[in-house]
């Protein structure tokens, strides 16, 4: 009996380990953003601008050379583009945006253009917010990340990385590295495999942005 | 002797119940699961950059040792953290009778065999047949899904053949005692030259399902560090870190499964049954094995019909 009982302790032990597999980035992307603001002064759009590392890029330029002469078709690329743009539409294109702690939904995305420059990948587009939003009581923030963290997207290293365009005077923008916490982590590593697109585990990975007016 | 696998057996099993037990309210398993995580992106990170490195010196190989250690890093770190193939291996070495160093072959052929699907997907489906590498990704979800429903066979076939072999010893039978070769002592019929052969031809069938079905399923990043190799001209460089990577997680991996076949070995000297008591036992335990396996299968199978990745393909 005893040796039945340590047996299946051990194979308790073992099935502990296959909790499930946890995902840590493959691929990255430099994102820049331009803040949209309206004529009264309240946010009303991202304009977003990826640019993929050169794994990703490969991954799709060597996919996009039709005939063969080294350099992507952009035709393909924009099929590509498109294709990417329809698959995202689940997954509310990477993007999230609150007012306060109030989550503001976005609508469908405009401006979509794609390109190469140097060996790197960029895909573009203006992502609406479903109504606009003031900065000036509450700061208006966002975090653009790939909920299953496959794809690490973090502000490029550059001073155009966020900028505020037509804003009023006072405004400012703020990234802010993420903190994990290691128990909203560890729940969303494990409800990783389980979920289809409500996973979550890049969000406790990602930069948020405030934009504060005033 | 007695005492010292006593001991032994305690401190395999105590150590890791008493952590398992305290995971539930501290948070030192969720503390764990963000360290690996920013450890693997830091490995990651690392040893793509190499290659981007080497790429950017135009395949000077003097670059290539430190793209290989980076590799070979990654893959045995990444084998520290939990893993589906991690519990089918230590599942089937603790409740089946193998040797240590079949459990370390086995545990190696998977991480190799998992390099090798990753090799034959780029080359053969990209390179070969033409595929886009998004494609190509789609057919990693596909062998994804392949591996987790070979598990679960897997864990139907041992669970099929440990009920087999009770429902022989419930009926009296005393010439079924193939998995039981420690034990046999009381039990002269497991001496016989045939049973053992037969059971031993057994036993590599079922190391060999665990190897393909493990092996069967690559990682994904592995080909995306493939496809940017073949893009860069530096196809080579790229097969040597997917296969610097596999044996980085062979290491790993056969580690565990020495430990777990140890393991085992140290529960079943503590062992007081005689002869047909420990058959019962063996019996007991392969069935429990096998009932683990293709729950794990299962388990894994249902949440693999998962989407694919929106911009990846995987």
């Amino acid at each position: 009996m005893i040796r039945i009982a340590a047996l299946a302790c051990l194979i308790v032990i073992a099935a502990v380990d296959s909790k499930p597999v946890m995902a840590h980035p493959h691929v990255w992307a430099d994102v820049k953003v331009q803040v949209l603001f309206d004529d009264e002064g309240r946010v009303h759009a991202l304009h977003q601008y990826w640019l993929f590392d050169d794994y990703y890029s490969a991954f799709v330029i060597s996919g996009a050379d039709m005939n063969k002469d080294g350099k992507p078709d952009q035709a393909a690329l924009e099929e590509v583009l498109a294709e990417n743009m329809k698959n995202l539409k689940d997954y509310d294109y990477f993007s999230r945006a609150w007012s306060g702690d109030v989550r503001i939904e976005t609508g469908e995305p405009s401006d979509l253009a794609t390109g190469v420059s140097g060996n790197r990948l960029q895909m573009s587009f203006v992502l609406p917010l479903a109504e606009p939003v003031t900065a000036n009581d509450l700061p208006f923030r966002y975090a653009i990340f790939d909920p299953t963290y496959y794809i690490e997207m973090v502000h490029a290293e550059a001073e155009d990385a966020v900028t505020l365009d037509a804003a009023p005077k006072n405004c400012k923008a703020e990234i802010r590295q993420p903190n994990p916490n290691p128990e909203q982590v560890a729940l969303a590593a494990s409800l990783d495999r389980t979920q289809s697109a409500g996973d979550t585990l890049g969000l406790f990975f990602a930069e948020t942005v405030y934009v504060t007016c005033g | 002797m007695r005492l010292i696998g006593v001991l032994a057996a305690i401190m395999v099993i105590a150590i890791p119940v008493a952590a398992w037990a305290a995971s539930g309210d501290i948070g030192w398993v969720d503390r764990f699961t963000v360290w690996v995580i920013n450890e693997q992106r830091a490995f990651h990170r690392e040893l793509t950059g190499y290659l981007r490195d080497l790429a950017a010196a135009g395949g000077d190989w003097r670059l290539v040792w430190p793209l290989i250690a980076a590799s070979f890093l990654y893959g045995l770190f990444h084998a520290a953290g939990p893993g589906h193939g991690k519990a089918v291996v230590s599942s089937y070495l603790l409740s089946h009778k193998q040797t240590i160093r079949i459990g370390m072959w086995l545990a190696a052929g998977a991480a190799f065999m998992q390099g090798l699907v990753a090799v034959v997907i780029v080359y053969g489906l990209v390179a070969l047949a033409g595929w886009v590498p998004r494609d190509a990704q789609g057919a990693v979800l596909w062998s994804e899904r392949a591996s987790f429903a070979l598990v679960a066979l897997l864990g139907a076939y041992l669970l099929y053949r440990a009920a087999r072999s009770l429902k022989n010893r419930m009926s009296g039978g005393h010439g079924h005692h193939h998995h039981d070769h420690t034990h046999d002592h009381g039990c002269g019929h497991a001496h016989m030259p045939t049973a053992n052969d037969a059971a031993q031809v057994r036993d590599l069938k079922s190391a060999l399902g665990v190897i393909v079905s493990v092996g069967i399923r690559p990682c994904s990043g592995a080909v995306i560090v493939l496809v940017f190799a073949r893009v860069a001209g530096l196809s080579w460089a790229g097969i040597a870190a997917v296969m610097a990577m596999s044996a980085g997680t062979a290491l790993a991996v056969s580690m565990l499964a020495a430990f777990a076949v140890t393991a085992r070995n140290v529960v079943s000297r503590l062992s007081w049954m005689e002869g047909s008591k420990a058959g019962w036992a063996a019996d007991l335990a392969a069935l429990a094995g096998g009932l683990l396996i293709l729950f794990v299968g299962l388990t894994l199978l249902s949440a693999a019909f998962r989407p694919a990745h929106p911009i990846i393909g995987a």
